[in-house]
C-alpha cells in the first residue's frame, strides 16, 4: 500500500510508452476505494476479495509485484516493498525507459 | 352437529396453539427419523457437492467455493473427487484402504480406513471431508442412522419449509457435538473443542427424506480455541444436488489407480511454487473498483506491471 504513490507516478510517466499499471487488492471494494481516494490513485484496481488471482500469482505476502511483457509472459517477480527508482530499474531491464 | 364443529374447531386451536417449540421439535424429530430411514434403505449414493465457506472477520469477508463428486457405498466404500483448480485431487475409500491423492505433486498418502470419518475443515487442506460430505457418510456407515441422527442430534427444531433446486425440503436446526464432526480432537484444537456444540443445519428433502444440504456454523469453535480471533461469521454449507439413489456402479468404482508417475508418499511435500517468470501470466477475471471486469489478457501489446496489495 505504501507503493500506490510511487505506481501512480510510473502510470503517469509512462502512460505514453504502453506501460499500464494494475493494482490488484484483497480488500473489499468500499475499503479499497476509500484507500486510493486517500492516497489519489487514478491508475486502475482489481477487486480480489476472495484471492483468486493472490493464488493464482502465488502470492503469500504483499506486497509483491509482476511485470507482465507484451506477449503475456511474466518477466518479473518482485516481492517487498519497491521505492519508484526500484521499479524504474526493473522497468528497464524489458524495455521501457 | 354443532357439536362436532365445536371439536374440530378446539382441535384446529390447540394446532394453532402448538406451533410452539414442542410441536416444531416433534416434526424436526419426524423429517430426521424419515432421513435416518431414507439413508438405511440405500444401497449407495452419487452427487454433486458444492462446498462454501464463507469467514468475516476483522471487517473482511473471504469465500471460497469447492466442487466435488461424491460416489458412496454402504457401508464405508467411497471416492470423493475435487475439481477445483487449485485443490484437484481425491480421496477414496474401497473399505479397507483410505488414499488421498493430490493433483499438484501427483501424491498420494495411504491409511487404514479409520472406524469413523471425522467431517475436515476444507479450510487449509481442501483434500480433507467437509462436515456435509462426513455427514452423508457416516450415514451410510451407521447400522442405523436413524438412531444416528436421533440419538445424537438433539434439541432438533424446525425452522421453516424452504424450496431449493426445485425440492421441497425442511430445514432442521440441531445442535452437533464437535465430537461428531472433527473425530479424534486431538492437540490443541481438538481440546479446545471438546464439549463445545456447533450450530448446524440441515435441509431434509420432504419427498425422499435425503439430506440436501449441510450448514456448519464455526465461529464459536474458532472463539473457543483461538479467543484473540472473532469471527461474526464463519459458516460452512455443502449443497448437493444431482443426487442419485442406488446407482449403478462400475465393478472398481471404488479402486484407486494411481496415475502415471504418481508417488506413495508418508506425507505430501510442500507445493513447490511454480515458476511464474517465463511463463504466461495466469488468466483470471476480476473486477474493478468501478465494478467493470478485466483479466490480464486485455492488456495484450501492452507491458504491465501488477501491484498487489491491501489496505490492512
Amino acid at each position: 500500500m505504501r507503493e500506490l504513490p510511487a505506481l501512480e507516478s510510473l502510470s503517469k510517466a509512462f502512460a505514453r510508452k504502453d506501460l499500464i499499471v494494475l493494482g490488484i487488492t484483497r480488500d473489499d471494494a468500499k475499503t479499497a476505494r476509500a484507500t486510493l481516494q486517500r492516497t489519489g490513485v487514478t491508475f486502475r484496481n482489481l477487486i480480489d476479495e476472495n484471492e483468486v488471482a493472490f493464488r493464482k500469482l502465488q502470492v503469500r505476502g504483499i506486497p509483491r509485484s509482476f511485470i507482465i511483457d507484451k506477449a503475456g509472459v511474466v518477466r518479473a517477480d518482485l516481492p517487498g516493498a519497491m521505492s519508484e527508482a526500484e521499479f524504474r530499474a526493473e522497468l528497464r531491464k524489458v524495455g521501457i525507459q | 352437529m354443532t357439536r362436532i364443529w365445536l371439536v374440530v374447531a378446539g382441535v384446529v386451536g390447540l394446532t394453532n396453539l402448538s406451533l410452539a417449540a414442542d410441536s416444531k421439535n416433534n416434526i424436526a424429530t419426524a423429517a430426521l427419523r424419515k432421513c435416518g430411514r431414507a439413508y438405511q434403505r440405500l444401497r449407495a449414493v452419487s452427487l454433486r457437492t458444492t462446498m462454501v465457506m464463507e469467514l468475516a472477520e476483522s471487517g473482511r469477508t473471504r469465500r471460497s467455493e469447492t466442487q466435488a463428486t461424491l460416489l458412496a457405498e454402504r457401508p464405508n466404500r467411497f471416492a470423493l473427487k475435487f475439481d477445483a483448480d487449485e485443490a484437484r485431487g481425491e480421496l477414496r475409500s474401497d473399505g479397507v484402504k483410505l488414499i488421498t491423492y493430490r493433483a499438484e505433486g501427483n501424491e498420494y498418502l495411504q491409511a487404514p480406513v479409520p472406524a469413523d470419518f471425522g467431517g475436515k475443515s476444507l479450510l487449509r487442506q481442501p483434500l480433507r471431508l467437509s462436515p456435509g460430505t462426513s455427514l452423508v457418510l457416516n450415514l451410510l456407515r451407521s447400522e442405523d442412522p436413524t438412531l444416528f441422527l436421533n440419538a445424537d442430534l438433539n434439541g432438533a427444531e424446525l425452522l421453516k419449509s424452504e424450496t431449493i433446486a426445485g425440492r421441497r425440503t425442511q430445514v432442521i436446526a440441531l445442535k452437533y457435538p464437535w465430537e461428531k464432526i472433527e473425530k479424534g480432537l486431538e492437540g490443541k484444537t481438538g481440546k479446545a473443542l471438546r464439549g463445545h456444540v456447533a450450530e448446524m443445519k440441515l435441509w431434509i428433502d420432504e419427498r425422499d427424506g435425503l439430506v440436501r444440504r449441510v450448514q456448519v456454523d464455526l465461529a464459536s469453535a474458532v472463539k473457543a480455541f483461538s479467543p484473540q480471533r472473532a469471527p461474526t461469521r464463519f459458516m460452512m454449507t455443502d449443497s448437493f444436488s444431482e443426487v442419485r439413489v442406488d446407482p449403478k456402479l462400475e465393478a472398481k468404482a471404488f479402486d484407486f489407480a494411481p496415475p502415471s508417475g504418481a508417488k506413495l508418499v508418508k506425507s505430501f511435500s510442500r507445493a513447490t511454487p511454480r515458476a511464474l517468470v517465463g511463463s504466461p501470466a495466469p488468466t483470471f477475471k476480476l473486477n474493478d473498483t468501478s465494478g467493470r471486469g478485466a483479466s490480464l489478457s486485455d492488456f495484450k501489446g501492452k507491458t504491465v506491471l501488477v501491484n498487489l496489495w491491501a489496505t490492512a
